[in-house]
């Protein structure tokens, strides 16, 4: 049985607008088991960034616990978290705008290494060299910029400075969406070679469904701030309960011709605004199945089967 | 009806004839107020983001490329322009309403519509849900099917996504480094696929069915357009490549009467790719 590295509850951020309060994340709970990748999927707009963000504390959530290894980084004072900061990581999206135009590779890369002393100055150059070898970048690059490096490139030096500091922890921030197929297909399957040797533990924040199928060994389906289902990715997608998801599933563009005719469902309108929120189902406005009960409070997250949760009031009338 | 693909990081240009007379794609794209007064209405491009003016209302937007085309008076063509909105899905009374009051589903229809106005017998679709969420997409690509299947209009959809592809396409051309590697209809493509980069773009997609399945990345990168390989564009990522792919550019070959590919392995009796069947 592996242990439970993360551990989410209730994870709540409001961000003050003019127009109110706008919920962002609205008490997601979720954990993830040492080594094992817990992908996040839902529209733009929908909080997973959000959530990635405050369990590294990069933003203040508003309220929730988020226990890492048995510790709650929301009452660590600014040193503990400085230091705890070297176990867990993230890699941005784009990978034009998260590395700093005016450093080398090489100081991009050894910057992290150089705040946490994690080898003597004599050894820096050596490392570099050795996590560049790891990631797949010619050590010749070691003095270019940027803007020299093609998309793929400089998303591999993302990479290499994350897993610099031999963290335990890595939040991948929509890592490959910036990226052409076939680079893409290099960058996860880096992703997963890393994990298989370091016993990387990843929450891998994503829109493409195909993506965090292939690469996920739980998923997690939010909207609108909420979780509405979470399941072990197999049974995810052989299985799906609530509407939302189906919906998600059923959009995805299959690159096939002549397999079997899927049955597609088509969602109505787009995601509605996280301001001011009724106390109804968020999903309602949009579900094809909506009745009268779902206007009558958000639903809670239900263990339907084990390992499988849906926020859904009318789930019992979907399980099959 | 024509409806086709490019692929690849670097799209180029693409001559199509259309009503006999020839025309570049990106040509027409960047000198926009010429071609306007020479061809009334038959091709109208259409592009991702950005594209829509943020200091007018949308419907404003709309009947301005009425009035260039159809020369009615602006009444007529605002009213049009209300009619356009509502048949892709946007109620009248938002006509009004500026841009950035839409979200970016919205916004992308509203530039179907402003391509669509004038009953255009091409549409030029340019990675039109790039930036869009799947079930956004969904929406969006119904739109332009429906379009296709009902007034008729001819569509090239450029795109990366070989779902989209599947789901929208009659015919599909590759592109590799500025030339056409490989052309011919949905099932030869896909089904009958017979060039190595096709075949490595299909292998660097997750499987949905198959989850364990091993990405296959085609390995390195896109040559630099500048500088390209005397022989074959792709021969230095090619796992297939002999000694002639260095010196020789391969030229389009028949394989069907609707299947092409510029691939000089297949001089070679008896030689084919790992993915895909042969053609009887």
């Amino acid at each position: 049985m592996s242990k439970t590295l993360i551990e989410v509850n209730n994870l709540t951020k409001y961000f003050k607008t003019s127009r109110g309060m706008l919920h962002a994340v609205d008490g997601v709970s979720f954990s993830i088991d040492e080594g094992k990748t817990l992908g996040v999927v839902g529209e733009s707009g929908c909080g997973k960034s959000t959530t990635g963000r405050c369990i590294l504390r990069l933003i203040e959530p508003t309220a929730g616990s988020i226990l890492f290894d048995g510790e709650e980084v929301t009452a660590m004072n600014s040193r503990k978290l400085h230091d705890m900061r070297q176990k867990m990581q993230i890699i941005f999206q784009d990978p034009f705008s998260s590395l700093d135009p005016r450093k080398t590779v090489a100081q991009i890369i050894q910057e992290p290494m150089r705040e946490f002393h994690i080898v003597p100055k004599e050894q820096l150059e050596a490392k570099t060299h050795e996590l560049m070898d790891m990631v797949g970048l010619a050590n010749r690059l070691v003095n270019t910029y940027p803007h020299e490096l093609d998309g793929g490139r400089r998303q591999r030096i993302g990479v290499a400075r994350a897993i610099s500091l031999n963290p335990k922890f890595i939040v991948c921030d929509e890592p490959v969406s910036a990226l052409d197929v076939s680079i893409q297909a290099q960058i996860l399957n880096l992703l997963k070679q890393l994990q298989k040797e370091m016993g990387l533990t990843y929450m891998f924040i994503t829109h493409d469904l195909s993506v965090v199928n292939h690469f996920s060994d739980d998923i997690a389906v939010m909207y609108l701030g909420k979780l509405v289902e979470k399941a072990p990715a197999e049974e995810l997608f052989s299985n799906p309960v609530h509407p939302y998801t189906r919906a998600l599933l059923s959009a995805i563009p299959i690159p096939e011709v002549g397999g079997p005719k899927r049955e597609r469902i088509l969602l109505k309108g787009e995601i509605s605004s996280p301001i001011n929120l009724p106390d109804e189902c968020r999903f309602a406005k949009r579900c094809n199945y909506a009745c009268e009960d779902c206007r009558k409070g958000d639903p809670a997250l239900v263990e339907i089967k084990p390992g499988h949760f849906v926020a859904c009031h009318k789930s019992a009338e979907f399980v099959l | 009806m024509l409806s086709t693909v490019s692929i690849g990081s670097e799209p180029m240009a693409v001559g199509y004839s259309i009503s006999s007379a020839p025309f570049n794609a990106i040509h027409l794209a960047v000198s926009g107020n010429h071609w306007s007064q020479h061809i009334p209405t038959p091709i109208f491009p259409y592009f991702v983001s950005q594209t829509l003016n943020p200091v007018f209302p949308v419907a404003d937007q709309i009947a301005e490329s009425i009035e260039i085309h159809e020369h009615i008076s602006s009444h007529e063509a605002y009213e049009k322009a209300l009619d356009m909105l509502e048949m892709v899905g946007i109620p009248r009374e938002r006509g009004v309403e500026y841009p950035h009051q839409f979200s970016g589903g919205m916004k992308q229809r509203v530039v179907i519509a402003i391509a669509l106005a004038c009953q255009p017998q091409l549409l030029i679709a340019d990675e039109p849900t790039t930036a869009l969420d799947v079930t956004i997409q969904a929406q969006v690509l119904d739109l332009i099917r429906n379009l296709k299947d009902q007034h008729g209009t001819s569509v090239i959809m450029i795109t990366h996504d070989l779902g989209i592809v599947a789901e929208t396409c009659d015919r599909v051309a590759v592109m590799y480094a500025g030339r056409i590697i490989e052309t011919g209809t949905l099932d030869d493509v896909f089904n009958y696929t017979l060039h190595p980069y096709t075949e490595g773009l299909f292998n660097s997609l997750p499987n949905i069915n198959d989850r364990k399945a091993e990405l296959k990345p085609i390995p390195g990168l896109m040559p630099d357009p500048t500088n390209l390989p005397e022989g074959c564009a792709f021969e230095p990522r090619c796992e297939y490549a002999c000694e002639a792919c260095k010196q020789q550019l391969p030229v389009s070959t028949d394989f069907t009467a609707t299947h092409q590919a510029a691939c000089l392995r297949y001089a070679e009796p008896g030689f084919h790719i790992a993915r895909g069947k042969k053609h009887e």
